[in-house]
């Protein structure tokens, strides 16, 4: 990170102490690399740089968020009449920032003036604390760059298409992020992390597609290889599909298929979303909501975990939390401010306005993809789900769209491809019917997954799937 | 602005070797407010610059974004993204770029009243009002999200082919999530006001009487909601129904990356294939347009991303398809022009195809007109669950204020009727159009990484002949 990030940090924090009673500042150097490839060739590569500072203030239970644009340049845009840039000037870095920041504080004051109190605001973390360092967030490969990404990329290709892929599209994406946390709370931290995604769709044909990604920390654990597989054998499996049929059907879910419905079991349980009524966990607490052999945990500290991480947003040290425990819902998300409110402790979940889950943790079971296969007599298998919708979050009806390979299970057995069906389900009944886990977990973030899910291949018994009416 | 900085990028760039280079500069200053059941839980201002640079060079794409605005940064960006697209060269197809006339332009959207003229407190007014509505309909409301934001955008494009475009888009934006309960039952409501022009326009809207009335109607469908009909029916779909319909299966099939592959990992490919240009999908009555120009709207330019005059495209005209939405590669692709569709959501995302206002022309009906020439069926004024396959043709909307038409008229209220058909079954049922044109804001998501960008859809009201409900 740019020596003068610190200094310009601290000048922030004693700046804006003045106008703030809490504060926190979040500075963020990112680095960033894309190759995106769509019919087997490279369509587009991309690299970023990126500096930004976000502050979250209050005072007197006001709640101000803002930021330091361009808190690095070497230039100051003095405020027209307006309000809007004007003139620009030119100052060395660390003066320039220190303008920025001048700039900021006065205009944070005056809006400050203006908006009203939150009555249950409760403060944010005392700090310092103690972090345990989590192992296998960083990659000093990525963290340089320095390796040749494009291979990488033919490599993928090449698998798929071995499989029998016709074509193939996909990203694969680094990044490298240095972060520095300071609070009034008495927090400074600094956390260096790298992540890698790979996404592969195998396509043959108009109609035959298989999905897979793989999401890692370092790329010792990205598994490129076995993702391509994955996708080119679904790919090849779906090919000539018939129209399935509306029904109630045991399904059993991918990985990637599943992580599109069960990253709401863990953004459910944020209380922000509890208060305004966004989620079917609401007045559920202590409730029995799953099968009793059924465990969910909310898991920061899980070596590799895209969401793995030391602290939370105001600097609050990382735990493990439970969300559902032997099937009953444990656990609302909470910061230090909604914990104080609801007379609980912070489950280390800050979002300083909205709590939330870090990585959502399914705890395996026993078999294989085809153990599971195997204990179904007949249903669906589903291997890629998109565009989840609700008619109404606060009971938990849904529906969403499977995509790529979908398949017919009769007798134990993966029979033929379908096509054109939906799950028309509830969350409730979702989570209610969860019947077998496998022991395959795999990590999923990415498009249709914005909270990195561990879970492995579920069946969830008794299904509402529908079809298009004529 | 740092304008400098984005003509010294191009010029670079082609020194490095580029045979094509465009930079977009953008400085965004905004403000947005959080009012969730009568708190204000959040508010802030927030001011962000960067550049985003896209060069060909040996036939390979390749995009820089970043917000260290400074030459040296610039330099160094610059080289890492000529490095890796000169390194992915072997694996990319032919990238070009169709031959446009370079456009020289300078525009704004006027504000009548400026947004940089409003307090915070007037803005956090106009929340506080609508509670004040909300509460006053004694419907019991556990949960109610009320949001409201404003931003201007100020555009710098210049490009080796010698484009030079300024551009100042203010945008308002209202959204909300609303909870109704009656007798332990909950029904919900979401939607989204979105423009450009001044704060003006949040009056016009005339939200606090509106969303009144819309709880009113969650509660009346709660209290006396029948069960949807059984068998075939007519439907006739209110403009914010047939907005979303124009939405997901016309404007998304018929863009020219979709079909051509180049999105098919994500946001996927298209039912349309290019042969099907000159064929019939609906009756003669049906005309679609996207047309960014319709001034005031969320999805308002007048020049897109690649420096293209923008125009008015008939997707589909009087039942046949006509045209696709075009950016410079895919022209180059097909072997036509571009008309214009090119878009990135920030300075950090490559522009790419995106839909602007996409809607139905109107017909010479009233909608009373539509409704009277119907025996049996449903009249839907509004709708919450929505999805659709990524290949356009599996179409859901589920009804929220929903009423029952008996032999012409209007009523009782329905509970969530169901259209669930595929698109050609959907489009060949439109019988009449309505003269009751609404456009309607909604963020659409595309692109890989993912851009969430302002568009509108919307038309009059349609009639749809003799469908099952799902």
């Amino acid at each position: 990170m740019d020596s003068h990030v610190f200094e310009i940090a601290s000048y922030a924090k004693k700046k804006l102490a003045d106008i703030a009673d809490d504060l926190v500042i979040a500075a963020v150097a990112s680095k960033a690399s894309q190759i995106k490839f769509s019919n087997n060739k490279i369509a587009k590569t991309a690299t970023e740089s990126m500096f930004d500072i976000g502050i979250f203030m209050t005072k007197n239970k006001k709640i101000l968020m803002t930021n330091i644009k361009d808190a690095l340049g070497e230039t100051v845009a003095e405020p027209s009449a307006a309000g809007h840039a004007g003139t620009e000037i030119q100052a060395d870095k660390l003066s320039a920032a220190k303008k920025k920041i001048d700039e900021t504080a006065k205009q944070a004051s005056k809006f400050l003036k203006f908006i009203k109190p939150k009555p249950d605001y409760f403060g944010i973390a005392d700090g310092p604390f103690r972090y345990k360092k989590i192992p296998g967030l960083l990659d000093k490969k990525i963290e340089n760059f320095s390796f040749d990404s494009v291979d990488v990329v033919e490599s993928g290709i090449r698998a798929a298409i071995n499989e029998g892929a016709e074509r193939t599209n996909g990203i694969f994406q680094l990044n490298f992020a240095d972060s520095l946390l300071v609070t009034s709370g008495g927090v400074e931290a600094q956390s260096k992390s790298t992540s890698a995604y790979f996404s592969i769709r195998a396509m043959i044909g108009k109609e035959a597609s298989g999905h897979m990604t793989s999401n890692a920390r370092t790329l010792s654990e990205l598994d490129v290889l076995g993702a391509a597989k994955f996708a080119g054998e679904i790919a090849k499996l779906a090919r000539n599909p018939i129209a399935g049929k509306a029904g109630k059907y045991d399904v059993l879910f991918a990985p990637l298929a599943f992580s599109v419905i069960a990253q709401n079991f863990g953004e459910a349980a944020s209380i922000f979303d509890v208060e305004a009524n966004l989620s079917f966990f609401k007045d559920k607490l202590g409730q029995q909501v799953g099968p009793k052999n059924l465990n969910i945990y909310d898991n920061p500290t899980i070596p590799g975990g895209i969401a793995s991480g030391e602290y939370d947003a105001e600097g609050s040290p990382t735990k493990i939390n439970s969300i559902i425990k032997n099937g009953v819902l444990k656990t609302y998300f909470h910061n230090t401010s909604t914990a104080r409110k609801y007379k609980t402790e912070t489950t280390s979940n800050a979002g300083l306005i909205a709590p939330s889950p870090h990585n959502v943790v399914f705890e395996a079971g026993k078999g294989t993809r085809d153990d599971l296969v195997r204990e179904i007599k007949h249903g669906i298998y589903i291997t890629n789900l998109w565009y989840l919708r609700y008619q109404n979050i606060s009971n938990g009806e849904f529906s969403v769209i499977p995509r790529d390979g979908m398949f017919m299970i009769e007798n134990g057995e993966i029979k033929k491809p379908i096509k054109q069906l939906r799950v028309s389900e509830n969350m409730l009944n979702i989570l209610k019917n969860i019947h077998l886990l496998g022991k395959d977990i795999k990590q999923i973030a990415g498009w249709e997954t914005s909270t990195p899910v561990l879970t492995p291949h579920t069946i969830v018994k008794n299904v509402n799937i529908t079809q298009p009416t004529s | 602005m740092y304008e400098d900085l984005a003509d010294w990028a191009i010029k670079h760039a082609q020194k490095l070797g580029a045979t094509y280079a465009e930079a977009r500069l953008e400085e965004t200053r905004g403000q947005n407010f959080i009012l969730k059941n009568g708190i204000l839980e959040g508010s802030g201002f927030s001011a962000t610059a960067g550049l985003g640079i896209r060069i060909v060079i040996k036939n390979t794409m390749g995009f820089v974004s970043t917000n260290l605005l400074n030459k040296k940064n610039l330099e160094e960006n610059l080289g890492r993204a000529v490095k890796l697209a000169k390194s992915a060269s072997k694996m990319t197809e032919h990238t070009t770029m169709s031959e446009e006339k370079s456009s020289r332009a300078k525009y704004k959207v006027n504000e009548k009243v400026k947004l940089a003229d409003i307090s915070p407190e007037k803005k956090i007014g106009v929340l506080n009002e609508i509670e004040k509505a909300l509460i006053a309909t004694k419907v019991k409301l556990p949960g109610r999200y009320l949001n409201i934001g404003d931003w201007k955008t100020l555009k710098y494009l210049v490009n080796t082919d010698g484009s030079k475009i300024i551009s100042n888009i203010p945008y308002v934006n209202f959204f909300y999530y609303l909870t109704a309960m009656e007798k332990g039952q909950t029904a919900q409501r979401m939607w989204q006001y979105g423009s450009t022009g001044g704060w003006e326009l949040v009056s016009q809207w005339k939200l606090p009487s509106l969303l009144a009335s819309e709880v009113k109607a969650l509660k009346n469908v709660l209290q006396k909601g029948i069960a949807p009909p059984k068998g075939q029916i007519d439907l006739v779909a209110s403009p914010q129904v047939t907005g979303i319909i124009s939405h997901e299966s016309c404007g998304h099939p018929y863009e020219a990356d979709r079909i051509m592959g180049r999105e098919a990992a994500q946001a996927g490919e298209s039912f349309i294939t290019h042969g099907m240009l000159g064929q019939a999908i609906a009756k003669p009555v049906v005309t679609l347009v996207d047309d960014p120009s319709v001034p005031g709207t969320y999805g308002f330019y007048k020049y897109d991303d690649e420096g293209v005059k923008a125009r008015r495209k008939f997707l589909v005209k009087n039942g046949i398809i006509t045209e696709f939405l075009q950016n410079r590669e895919t022209a180059s692709f097909f072997g036509t022009k571009s008309n214009g569709a090119s878009r990135a959501s920030e300075f950090d995302k490559e522009p790419i195809i995106r839909m602007s206002n996409t809607f139905f022309l109107e017909g010479d009906y009233s909608e009373e007109e539509l409704v009277k020439d119907v025996k049996h069926g449903i009249f839907m004024k509004s709708f919450m669950e929505w999805n659709i396959d990524d290949k356009r043709y599996n179409n859901r909307y589920v009804g929220s204020e929903c009423y029952l038409i008996e032999n012409g008229e209007i009523k009782l209220p329905v509970r969530n009727p169901i259209i669930e058909l595929t698109t050609p079954a959907l489009y060949g049922a439109i019988d009449a159009l309505a003269d009751n044109t609404e456009f309607h804001a909604a963020s659409c998501g595309k692109g890989e990484p993912m851009q969430a960008i302002p568009v509108t859809h919307g038309g009059p009201s349609i009639r749809l002949r003799g469908i099952r409900l799902g």
